[in-house]
């Protein structure tokens, strides 16, 4: 189990490695002078900027260089956690992240709670109750719930907690109910595709063989099945909660732009509207390396959970 | 050598008991019924319009619904009601682009990987769990941020981020087929590897890739609005529905229509390929 | 001393020698931490005209052997030749002749046809890949089915409509279509039911008298052996344990295991005698017992036979066997119960088989 443990540590260790290089290839997706951009970024304006300037920045930033060794250059730095300055507003990448990430860790950490208070017992009634009209109603709110887009639902309950109804503010971040509308709509999301996969996973587990034969030797006690049940159910939720971190930081992006909630999310739309390089390779790098780091645990939960997983 | 027992043609089950499906239940029915019409709409265009999209009347800037303009107009006194018509269109050809270049170079990743084994499949796994480890909408959303709006450069980035579902799907069923009797039989047989891959391994991987695409689209057109919303997406003035809705924010207080009925086509569209693609697979489930 | 035919008999079609195979104990393994010897030195030929069969328990290497004939497995040791051209590991022009001008038919015959296509596009396969035109396609179709009495309106449906027994008629017709040098049968007959069995034997026997068929047939089904083969040859884990001519080794069966096997059959006149029971199965490749491989579960082992492997004796012309024992004369059974069991063997034969 422990090489089983290390292999998958060195596996990720590559795919890390190799999403440095794929954040890195984006960069030089864009077209155009990169010193050009950067110096419009922070002076203001193509007319504001002359060719020296352009020059300097172009020295100072080390984008003469050929690819490969500012490839390499760069990723020296981010190994040490430096992950360069923003080049609008020249603070460090790495203090921008940490301000503004707690703040977007207490939507997600309240929109994922918010979702598995709900999802764990709508997904396991449905899958248990497989074809009733509580699974039907179950199955129709959450297929309207993962086809809903997200920005739209915000809207929706802006306009009508806040622009009519004038009971939750609509924007901003402040006390408590600052956080109601942008939380509600990050979970809506969340907790329609979880109790999906939950149910199905459940309806798997009913079905399974494994159990089929408990009941034929007579285990028929209610506590011993739903034992066995819980237990191979508990794999699914276990990628479910990694599954939501990594889909809260995606819905995260819109949120907090409509919400004008000032987290990583809005931090990424306006570094990609200012062409921040730094700033979005390090959020790109962020975001790629908790996916990775959660399916790790995950992987490895697994492992412990289920025997048969280390074998194969 | 495996003596797997073959259930039967999974192709035509798979058609019957969709089609069965279909007759039964009415939502699916509605959803299907939507899913043609949101086509038909994307093929006729412009000439389904009652009024010209691009035509500004400053007079009716932010009216409401009305008889004669039923989902109202913009701040440009433009009808919205075209607008969503035309923006048909755009989301559905390029959805269905994404969808196709993602399936086309995931496929053959997939087939790639399961059929040959060994270093090439580790490595091409290894690639794919790369690209797997950015999330879609940041990826997503770099990429088109960073080489500028356009319709390209969309496609690039909504595909780069879509193709490794159908890779790891066309991989497994690949892995579990390649072992079988027949496949060994036509390899022994002297069958060339791309005549074995078209004739006998990818009929087996279709149904499941039919699911995908279908949930594909949905996802696609949502990607698609939420970048336009964002802004990095089509740039007005084309009709973009993502770009009607960033339009709209500015007036929610004043027209809300404008939020409205854009988000409700676009939930309408992506919920009958959703539950479409939900059909779709219990039929093929039903089948095993 | 190796287990070939006199010289002069003619090249053989497909000849083995000292073939080895070691497998890696994970599957999918490929750096082979640990690897077991599922093949340990099996040599054979098999001459044109000939019915060549190979017994033995599952897990003794049959399908793995089967496995390198048709190219699907690596061989560590030893040589493959075809038609006394040697076949190479790769896509080398011996393999390419080997593949060519051989046939297979598979255990399971549902599911070595395509489910995608209907059946009659499923026998011109080879032919069509081996370029033939429609006209030629379609001519040698219908010769077929006249032959094996296989009726038109079962071309058109799929494998999954059809019965065993029809299924694996359909795979004889497609191994047949390209007139092979070699038929290789992996199990033919243990899909199917009863009455299929029956009448898949007779096909083959007939098929096998008119077109004068080269086979390599490895089956754990006595029946059909006892009906087809000129030769017959027993695998223990690994190893060829005894050969010889079907005749001389159905009457007397030189290895105590293959009197074992030949007791077990519950083949009405294979075994007059007692069931000989053997104690434990057969080891894991992993645990190979030193010496002979067999002797853990020997009714007639004696000191000898768990310190040293055990050499090949010719016991009767063409007749070999791997045995301390043999050539000590028939110690095991009585002379009554020898004697008896040829005479039986004798009549039974003349009276039990069907071809």
């Amino acid at each position: 189990m422990l090489k089983y443990v290390v292999r998958r540590t060195m596996c990720a260790g590559i795919v890390l490695f190799g999403a440095t290089l794929l954040t890195y290839a984006m960069m030089m997706l864009a077209p155009g002078d990169a010193a050009l951009e950067v110096a419009i970024a922070r002076y203001g304006g193509r007319t504001l900027v002359d060719r020296d300037t352009i020059h300097w920045i172009r020295k100072k930033e080390g984008l003469d260089d050929p690819l490969h060794l500012q490839y390499l250059h760069w990723l020296q730095h981010v190994v040490r956690l430096d992950l360069g300055n923003s080049l609008v507003d020249e603070e460090p990448v790495l203090d921008l992240i940490r301000t503004r990430l707690p703040r977007t860790a207490q939507l997600a950490g309240a929109a994922v709670v918010l979702s598995l208070l709900f999802s764990i017992p709508v997904g396991l009634l449905a899958g248990m109750r497989q074809g009733s009209w509580l699974d039907s109603l179950g199955c129709a709110l959450s297929v309207v719930g993962i086809s809903m887009p997200n920005y739209w639902l915000g809207l929706l309950l802006i306009l009508v907690f806040s622009v009519q109804l004038h009971w939750l503010p609509g924007f901003g971040r402040g006390d408590w109910r600052h956080m109601v509308l942008p939380v509600l709509t990050l979970a809506t999301a969340l907790t329609a595709y979880t109790a999906r996969v939950l149910r199905s996973a459940v309806i798997e587990a009913l079905q399974s063989e494994h159990l089929l034969a408990l009941r034929a030797r007579g285990v028929d006690s209610r506590l011993t099945l739903g034992r066995h049940v819980l237990r191979s159910c508990l794999i699914p939720v276990g990628t479910i909660v990694a599954l939501e971190f990594g889909m809260v930081l995606e819905g995260a992006v819109i949120t907090e732009t409509i919400f004008a909630w000032p987290g990583i999310g809005d931090l990424l739309v306006t570094a990609v509207g200012n062409r921040d390089y730094p700033l979005i390779q390090g959020l790109v790098l962020l975001s790629a390396t908790t996916f990775v780091v959660l399916n790790l645990l995950v992987d490895i939960g697994y492992c412990l959970l289920d025997p048969r997983v280390s074998l194969s | 050598m495996s003596a797997l027992h073959d259930p039967g043609p999974v192709d035509v089950r798979f058609a019957t008991d969709f089609f069965r499906r279909l007759r039964s239940n009415v939502l699916l029915a509605g959803a299907a019924a939507v899913a043609f019409l949101v086509t038909v709409v994307a093929l006729a265009g412009p000439a389904l319009a009652p009024h010209d999209p691009m035509q500004a009347d400053l007079s009716l800037s932010l009216a409401a619904p009305c008889r004669q303009y039923p989902m109202g107009n913009d701040a440009l006194g433009r009808c919205l009601l075209s607008r969503i018509i035309v923006g048909t269109r755009i989301s559905m050809a390029l959805g269905t682009a994404v969808v196709v270049f993602s399936c086309l170079s995931g496929v053959a990743v997939g087939l790639v990987s399961g059929y040959h084994g060994g270093l090439v499949d580790e490595l091409l796994m290894r690639v794919t769990d790369i690209f797997l480890s950015l999330p879609e909408m940041v990826a997503a959303m770099a990429i088109a941020g960073l080489m500028g709006p356009g319709t390209g450069n969309l496609l690039l980035a909504l595909s780069l981020t879509a193709w490794m579902r159908y890779a790891r799907l066309v991989r497994g069923i690949t892995l579990s087929v390649r072992g079988r009797s027949y496949v060994r039989a036509a390899q022994f047989a002297g069958v060339r590897t791309w005549c074995i891959l078209w004739r006998h391994i990818l009929p087996a991987c279709f149904p499941q890739v039919i699911v995908l695409a279908t949930v594909g689209l949905a996802k696609a057109v949502l990607a698609i609005s939420a970048l336009g919303f964002l802004g990095f997406g089509i740039q007005p003035p084309a009709p973009e529905w993502g770009a009607l809705l960033l339009e709209g924010r500015n007036y929610l207080l004043t027209a809300p229509h404008l939020s409205l009925y854009p988000g409700m086509v676009i939930m309408l569209c992506v919920l009958s390929f959703n539950i479409l693609g939900d059909a779709l697979r219990d039929s093929l489930d039903a089948g095993d | 001393m190796s287990v070939v035919s006199e010289p002069g008999v003619g090249v053989p079609v497909l000849s083995l020698r000292e073939l080895s195979v070691l497998l890696p104990v994970r599957p999918g393994d490929i750096f082979r931490s640990r690897s077991v010897p599922v093949l340990n030195g099996v040599s054979l030929d098999v001459h044109a005209g000939e019915i060549f069969c190979l017994v033995g328990e599952s897990g003794a290497g049959k399908t793995t052997l089967l496995d390198v004939i048709l190219g699907f497995c690596v061989v560590q040791k030893g040589t493959i030749r075809f038609r006394g051209r040697q076949v190479e590991q790769g896509r080398g022009p011996g393999r390419l002749q080997l593949n060519r001008n051989t046939q297979v038919v598979f255990q399971d015959p549902v599911a070595s046809l395509s489910p995608f296509r209907p059946l009659g596009r499923s026998i011109v396969e080879p032919l069509q890949a081996r370029g033939a035109d429609r006209a030629e396609m379609r001519k040698t179709v219908r010769q077929l089915c006249r032959r094996m009495q296989i009726p038109r309106s079962l071309l058109r449906r799929r494998p999954s409509q059809v019965s065993a027994g029809q299924a694996q008629k359909i795979c004889i017709a497609r191994a047949l279509s390209t007139a092979p040098d070699l038929l290789l049968l992996d199990e033919p007959l243990s899909a199917l039911d009863n009455p299929a069995c029956q009448e898949t034997t007779m096909l083959l026997c007939r098929l096998q008298r008119e077109y004068g068929l080269t086979c390599l047939l490895v089956s754990h089904d006595l029946r059909l052996v006892r009906a087809m083969a000129t030769t017959v040859a027993v695998l223990y884990l690994g190893r060829i344990v005894e050969q010889g001519p079907a005749d001389s080794f159905f009457e007397r069966p030189a290895h105590p295991y293959s009197r074992a096997l030949l007791s077990s059959a519950l083949v009405p006149g294979l075994w007059p005698g007692q069931r000989i029971v053997l104690e434990g199965e057969m080891p894991s490749p992993l645990n190979a017992p030193a010496g002979c491989p067999f002797h853990p579960r020997c009714p007639e082992r004696y000191s000898r036979c768990s310190r040293m492997p055990p050499p090949l004796r010719h016991v009767r012309p063409n007749h070999f066997v791997r045995c301390h024992r043999a050539g000590q004369g028939s110690s095991v059974q009585t002379a009554t119960g020898h004697i008896a069991e040829l005479e039986c063997c004798e009549q039974l034969r003349s009276s039990q088989r069907p071809c």
